[in-house]
């Protein structure tokens, strides 16, 4: 029978070992015959909790690269409907990362299910009193890169009802093309003026937020 | 093979020098030899037959008393049990090096590898106590398969490698995500355990060891960081094992 020295140790000891099958950085196995030594190495990697949004401009998640970057002026939605349009219609946008009213969406997390919500400060006005609801900005999600579409909250005067992201393997990867209406109820045109925008006070800005819990 | 020896040259007054460089040894032999020196590669040097049939397997940190070649490193292969003292003696080394990553937040799955190190502290070859690797970013992997005579065998290395790492809680890591590049320092060829990636769920060869020969290299390992795992730490165990026949 061929043993190691170690093993023929163990059995003179009055226990019972596999023949050099323990774990160890080293090993030696001598006589005659068939021999066999093993080593074992145990390898170890640690990945943290990372959740990554994006709406518009932003970093390309698509080839990993998952960072924050400043909003952009690209971002801005404008509806400018026509005088005809005033009468009621739904009128599309322009602007968005994408154009035509279009931005990019993304959400990726890898610490189980995702919330994600919209929030405005209130409906959009003119600075004069006049005001849009935000419920009159609708959001289409459309196919962009990954199998699961990322739904788009549904935009209120305040915080939207929140969605909720399922994880498999606790992961989240869901992107979308959110392409962004207007619409105008017949019989109710708007008061001529600017809504919105840049100008905090008249409330154009919509704030999206995802969370893991 | 190409068995190229470290230590070539003799200090004045005949004593042996155990740490000289690699490579100028290499270009010393050549310039003896001339057209018949062996040309430089990986670490794989011709040994002495001798009894007992030995295998000796070392991946991480290991045990040796003294070195294989004794006071004969200028000798290939070093003669057995002569001059005093013996050739080195193995041992059984019962640490498990580990080899990890912890990847920033900034790089989950960015595509980028990310370079793995390890906790062995083991850069000194048992061979000849030559500082081949480079711990704690190399893991040293090398050894012996000696016969009681001569012979043109030789021995695979394998790997037992689980489908993949695990976090305890489902999730995984495919051991493909993990490759390693192999190396030695003054080597400057193909290495006896040549770099290669893991295959997740297989017995892998990983390299050979001819009869009647040390063989030693040092790799360097690194996750692939193609994807955004679930957060955690995962774990796996590979084991190496050679076998005679």
């Amino acid at each position: 029978m061929r043993t190691s020295v170690f093993v023929q140790a163990m059995l003179a000891a009055g226990s019972l070992a596999v023949p050099l099958m323990s774990e160890a950085a080293s090993t030696v196995s001598t006589g005659t015959g068939a021999l066999t030594a093993s080593t074992s190495v145990q390898f170890q990697i640690t990945i943290p909790q990372v959740l990554y949004l994006r709406v518009g401009t932003g970093s390309s998640y698509t080839t990993g690269v998952l960072t924050t970057t400043a909003p952009s002026a690209t971002d801005n939605i404008n509806f400018a409907p026509t005088a005809a349009q005033l009468s009621g219609a739904t009128v599309a946008g322009t602007g968005g990362d994408l154009t035509g009213g279009v931005e990019t969406a993304a959400v990726i997390g890898n610490g189980g299910t995702v919330t994600l919500g919209a929030s405005t400060p209130g409906a959009m006005n003119d600075g004069a009193g006049d005001t849009i609801n935000w419920s009159q900005i609708t959001t289409a999600s459309a196919t962009n890169t990954t199998g699961t579409n990322l739904p788009a909250p549904v935009l209120a005067n305040g915080a939207s009802t929140t969605l909720t992201l399922n994880a498999s393997s606790k992961t989240v990867y869901e992107d979308a093309k959110w392409t962004y209406t207007y619409t105008i109820a017949a019989g109710s045109p708007p008061a001529a003026g600017t809504y919105g925008g840049a100008t905090a006070a008249q409330n154009g800005t919509v704030t999206y937020t995802a969370a893991m819990p | 093979m190409s068995p190229r020896r470290r230590d070539l040259h003799k200090r004045l007054g005949g004593t042996v020098l155990h740490k000289p460089d690699r490579l100028a040894g290499g270009i010393l032999l050549c310039a003896a030899l001339g057209a018949g020196a062996p040309s430089a590669g990986g670490f794989e040097v011709t040994i002495a037959p001798a009894a007992p049939q030995t295998i000796y397997l070392q991946v991480g940190v290991g045990t040796f008393t003294g070195y294989y070649c004794g006071n004969n490193c200028a000798a290939e292969p070093p003669p057995p049990y002569t001059p005093t003292p013996p050739l080195g003696t193995p041992g059984k080394n019962t640490t498990v090096n580990t080899v990890s990553v912890s990847v920033a937040a900034s790089a989950v799955g960015n595509k980028t590898a990310q370079t793995m190190t390890t906790n062995s502290t083991q850069s000194t070859s048992f061979y000849d106590g030559y500082a081949f690797c480079n711990a704690p970013a190399q893991l040293y992997i090398g050894g012996f398969y000696r016969t009681t005579t001569t012979g043109t065998g030789s021995i695979n290395v394998t790997a037992n490698v689980p489908a993949a790492l695990t976090d305890g809680s489902g999730d995984t890591i495919s051991f493909g995500s993990i490759s390693w590049t192999s190396s030695g320092n003054a080597d400057t060829g193909s290495e006896p355990f040549p770099s290669a990636t893991f295959t997740p769920g297989a017995v892998q060869t990983i390299g050979a060891i001819a009869q009647n020969q040390w063989a030693e290299s040092c790799w360097t390992f690194s996750y692939a960081n193609t994807t955004v795992p679930a957060a955690g730490t995962y774990t796996g165990t590979v084991t190496f094992t050679a076998t005679t026949p």
